[in-house]
């Protein structure tokens, strides 16, 4: 059985100062030989990976060099992305590919949706005790 | 910077010690977050909550790259 991986909800301030917890999950991503650390929102509602601008720009990306488009909707509409494929780590206990929607934003979390990341791990949030687990798919384990 | 020393010997730790050191830098990963999102500003949090044609357009590339990778 695959090894479970738990993490604690982050504090996080929202817009009228509030603080509120989110399930950030700490994540490095690796692309032509650079490397990112970053937390990366856990979205299950999201049907696909987002990432921002700026971090793209930092593991080696060139945006011109992306040239599949993407489609994205609703309050992203007017945000243009395109796809990448990057290998992510977490807690040295799993690597793997993860595709992006790389978005022409800087306003963006990182965001692990559907596709890729929950097609990747199980997860299961435990939100009044302040921890969520991920179990990784048996054949992504090192 | 981290170094390899340092990597060598975080591996070499019981796996309850592995816990606990990525519940601290977790939680230290939460101060940074704090710095980031600033008192009094306002955020955007989009979710692409309805993308199925990026969906299927991700996964193709996904597929192309593990077929090419072997």
């Amino acid at each position: 059985m695959a090894d479970r991986l738990r993490f604690p909800y982050v504090a996080v301030r929202n817009r009228i100062g509030e603080v509120g917890s989110k399930p950030l999950l700490p994540i490095t991503l690796q692309h032509k030989g650079q490397e990112f650390a970053t937390t990366g929102l856990l979205d299950s509602g999201a049907d696909i990976n987002v990432l921002p601008f700026h971090i793209g720009l930092a593991l080696g990306g060139v945006w011109e060099e992306q040239n599949i488009s993407l489609p994205l909707s609703g309050s992203l509409a007017d945000v243009e992305a395109r796809g990448i494929v990057v290998k992510g780590t977490v807690a040295d206990v799993w690597q793997g590919e993860l595709a992006f929607a790389w978005a022409l934003s800087r306003k963006l979390p990182l965001i692990l949706g559907q596709v890729n990341f929950f097609a990747s791990f199980d997860v299961c949030f435990y939100r009044t005790m302040m921890y969520f687990e991920l179990t990784p798919k048996p054949n992504r384990i090192r | 910077m981290l170094s390899r020393e340092l990597l060598d010997e975080l591996h070499k730790l019981e796996r309850s010690d592995k816990a606990k050191v990525i519940q601290i830098l977790a939680g230290e990963l939460a101060v940074d977050e704090e710095k980031y999102f600033q008192n009094g500003t306002s955020y955007d949090f989009w979710s692409p909550i309805d993308a199925p044609e990026a969906a299927n357009t991700l996964m193709q590339m996904l597929a192309d790259s593990r077929k090419s990778s072997g």
